[in-house]
């Protein structure tokens, strides 16, 4: 446990800040309540769009609302929806990946080109549809978003499975009268870790994205919930007049996808035992 | 079915892997891997199967382990014939054979320790069992090796290639088998280890009572342990003696010719014999030849090594040999 605390915070300044900005994300998402100086969703008419001031410190939007109450609101509505579409997507796709792998032959077939008339479709339009077949809310928008995640794990945990089954060390546990069930979780997982984890953050920044096109084009989360897409979208009209409307939040959308990538890559580095004492 | 002694007896083994096929995946032509092995083992020898690359010998190794289906023949397995059982059937012969691997490596999970690695071998028959009893048998398999109990907290990447063999053998070794198959186990490793490997091979031997199947192509290193020696061309057998004759007496053109091949350590008697350099290239196992599989390549065929395949024949002292000429 130690060493793999080592290997993680070895990897330079770069992982350490972005260490520091997803732990600040859990917190802010956490205790935005706390932390909001006002409420996110309070219009304010009388003072619409006002720049950097005492009593709002990023300004309000079209609405008087404030900003910085609604970023840390956002916050969670970020964090929320892309853990759980990633730990949905992550979820079927290791388990259809893995059978359709492992087992091989009718059941391959099917659950790939089931996978390739996924992919045949543009991922945004995918999600976008199922959203809207699904109906509004919070949790349409995670189950859409995670669906539509999914046909990447089982490629590419059905492309590693395909060829760590071959190995010797699989042959080796069939001789040794391992259940299957035991191969494939203890022998053809682990050795999928490297790529998922990497896949899985890659992921998470991802399905931020999906939720703020999906807020930015309409089909997301009902308006007055505070989120980052749809900031950046109704700051958009008044780009030239007040630009932090719709940077501020890009940012945060920004910063946050970085951090998610560069701390799947030091866990991905932490949780290899071929690595030990080298970094 | 036969002698008690007799552990495994293969008749008329052969492996034949679909090569062409027409578009419907009837196939067409054949890969014919091993065509027609026979030979037994007795209970606590080592029979060696020597050859070069390609000429079946890890493919019928792996026919005995039941890895592959054998197109054709039986193995009897202490009087079983093992070579149609389904795998629920097979559950209770699949730990006494074991495989120990070319690639020590790669037969080695790179994210289980060396503990985990053995623990999960002892364990994988499903009896309950005592956890002391299990850390017990473990550490009892790694002296066994020559390895040393406090290793077992490390990785197999952390490990000289001598030290992942003996960790692959202590593996087989957790199943309690009697036969193990050693497909070329030394032949990745450096030569001083090699003898460390064949010395722990001979003397598990000697402790446990096992039985060898040792697949080479290494002639002096199968000499050295095998008690009965095969040698393969094409899917073959073309001679089959005991170990002491392979090289005091070798009748078959092609083991001659292996035997030339094989380095002498001494200047002037290397300088002083003739070798025997054969021509051509071994002919593609889609494409065997007719009659004898060696007969493009051998110096003395005949019109009747065109069109006939010689079958083993006794020469004597229970030396067999697949030649018209002898």
């Amino acid at each position: 446990m130690k060493r793999k605390m080592k290997v993680f915070f070895n990897r330079g300044i770069l992982s350490g800040i972005c260490f520091v900005i997803v732990v600040l994300l859990i917190f802010v998402a956490v205790f935005a309540p706390v932390l909001a100086p006002c409420d996110p969703n309070v219009n304010d008419l009388r003072n619409v769009v006002k720049g950097i001031s005492g009593e709002h410190l990023l300004g309000t939007d079209y609405l008087g609302r404030d900003v910085l109450s609604r970023i840390l609101y956002g916050a969670r509505i970020s964090l929320y929806t892309s853990i759980l579409a990633g730990a949905l997507s992550a979820v079927l796709g290791i388990l259809l990946g893995l059978v359709a792998g492992y087992f091989g032959g009718i059941l391959n077939q099917t659950i790939m080109r089931m996978t390739d008339a996924i992919l045949a479709i543009p991922a945004l339009i995918f999600t976008l549809v199922l959203a809207s077949a699904l109906g509004g809310g919070v949790l349409s928008i995670v189950i859409s978003i995670g669906v539509s995640l999914v046909p990447t794990y089982i490629r590419m945990v059905n492309g590693q499975v395909l060829s760590i089954k071959e190995s010797d060390y699989v042959t080796a546990g069939k001789l040794i009268g391992l259940k299957n069930i035991r191969i494939l979780l203890k022998h053809l997982l682990p050795n999928c870790f490297p790529s998922l984890i990497v896949l899985f953050t890659m992921n998470l920044g991802q399905g931020i994205m999906l939720e703020a096109t999906m807020s930015y084009l309409g089909v997301g989360i009902a308006p007055p919930t505070a989120t980052w897409g749809a900031m950046v979208s109704d700051g958009y009209s008044y780009l030239t007049t007040a630009p932090l409307l719709s940077i501020l939040p890009g940012i945060c959308i920004i910063l946050v996808v970085v951090a998610f990538n560069v701390v799947g890559d030091g866990l991905r580095d932490a949780l290899d035992p071929r690595l030990r004492g080298k970094l | 079915m036969s002698e008690p002694n007799i552990l495994l007896k293969v008749e008329n083994l052969k492996m034949h892997f679909p090569a062409e096929s027409t578009w419907f995946g009837k196939p067409t032509r054949f890969v014919k891997a091993v065509d027609g092995l026979d030979f037994q083992i007795e209970a606590g020898k080592t029979f060696g199967l020597v050859g070069e690359s390609g000429c079946g010998k890890t493919t019928a190794g792996k026919c005995v382990l039941r890895i592959f289906e054998p197109t054709e023949g039986k193995i009897y397995y202490q009087g079983t014939d093992i070579s149609r059982l389904t795998d629920s059937q097979l559950k209770p012969y699949r730990r006494n054979i074991q495989l120990i691997f070319q690639d020590p490596y790669g037969s080695l999970d790179p994210r289980q320790s060396v503990g985990s690695i053995v623990r999960e071998a002892v364990l994988a028959d499903g009896k309950k069992r005592l956890d002391l009893d299990v850390k017990a048998r473990v550490e009892e398999l790694l002296t066994l090796v020559e390895l040393d109990p406090s290793m077992a907290g490390r990785y197999p990447h952390e490990m000289s290639g001598g030290q992942r063999q003996r960790l692959g053998i202590a593996r087989a070794l957790a199943c309690d088998p009697k036969l193990i198959v050693c497909d070329e186990p030394v032949s990745a490793l450096d030569v001083s280890i090699q003898a460390q490997i064949i010395n722990l091979f001979e003397s598990l031997q000697k402790k446990l009572g096992l039985t060898y199947l040792f697949i080479a192509h290494d002639l002096a290193v199968v000499r050295h342990i095998a008690d009965t020696v095969a040698v393969m061309y094409l899917g073959h057998i073309v001679e089959m003696m005991d170990a002491g004759e392979l090289y005091a007496n070798p009748m078959h053109p092609y083991t001659k010719a292996l035997l030339s091949a094989v380095p002498i350590t001494d200047y002037y008697t290397e300088q002083k014999r003739s070798r025997i350099v054969l021509e051509g290239e071994v002919p593609s196992p889609i494409h065997a030849p007719s009659g004898c599989p060696f007969h493009p390549r051998c110096q003395f065929a005949t019109e009747l090594c065109k069109t006939q395949a010689p079958s083993l024949k006794d020469q004597g002292g229970n030396h067999l040999a697949a030649c018209h000429n002898l």
